[in-house]
């Protein structure tokens, strides 16, 4: 049961973190074309980083791909396993009120960690020159904790 | 807090847990974990548990200590 559980929260969790590692180059791009913005005159360049891009599509496919094919066993219908979380175990009485206490956790860890994250917010002017993906890793910190308070609640009341 | 024969009688009938889960419609988990009693199940599936044993919910369900009144 544990690793029915446990299984797709850190598949879940390597997603996000890849996907926060992907996002920088995308990022810094974004700065340098902000910077080209202000001054718009040629000749002006972006370099872009492209194999974090890469990794995230190389690993995270077959993830993805992996978390739909259990989710249609799961959720009948395409739309379903497409769209819902693999972590949601519904499949009788018991399983629906566990993950109902799990979302409650997961909502409550919500109504810490975004207050937390957007207080962090404030540090970025500070740190912006030599940490400019700062807020990156702050908002991908809130579903991550959030994914942590929902796994582990359910496994606590599996 | 709730208290149950649920074991006592699937074991009277030779049901293993499995075979009263899919009779009931929960997962095999839930059976255990009712006759361990660390879950509360609805009325509807009490009811039908009750139906599988051929007995009344009074005599699968009590309930017993401080929640009792």
């Amino acid at each position: 049961m544990k690793r029915k559980v446990l299984q797709p929260v850190l598949l879940n969790i390597i997603i996000i973190a890849l996907f926060g590692w992907a996002v920088f180059p995308l990022y810094m791009a974004q700065i340098q074309f902000a910077e080209i913005m202000k001054n718009p005159e040629p000749p002006w360049e972006v370099t872009f980083q492209f194999t974090p891009v890469f990794i995230f599509f190389l690993i995270c496919t077959p993830i993805a791909y992996y978390l739909y094919k259990r989710n249609k066993k799961k959720h009948k219908g395409f739309w379903r396993a497409l769209m819902l979380p693999p972590e949601l175990e519904e499949a009788d009485e018991r399983e629906q009120y566990v993950t109902a206490k799990a979302c409650r956790t997961s909502y409550i860890t919500m109504y810490i960690t975004a207050p937390v994250a957007t207080s962090l917010l404030l540090l970025y002017p500070l740190v912006q020159d030599s940490f400019s993906y700062y807020p990156v890793i702050v908002i991908l910190l809130i579903p991550l904790s959030q994914m942590l308070a929902y796994f582990i609640s359910l496994n606590k009341n599996m | 807090m709730l208290k149950n024969r649920v074991k006592e009688l699937r074991a009277r009938l030779s049901l293993t847990q499995e075979q009263l889960a899919v009779e009931v419609g929960v997962t095999r988990q839930t059976i255990a974990s009712i006759e361990k009693g660390d879950y509360v199940p609805s009325l509807l599936l009490g009811i039908k548990i009750c139906t599988v044993f051929g007995e009344a919910m009074e005599n699968i369900f009590w309930v017993e200590g401080e929640d009792e009144r």
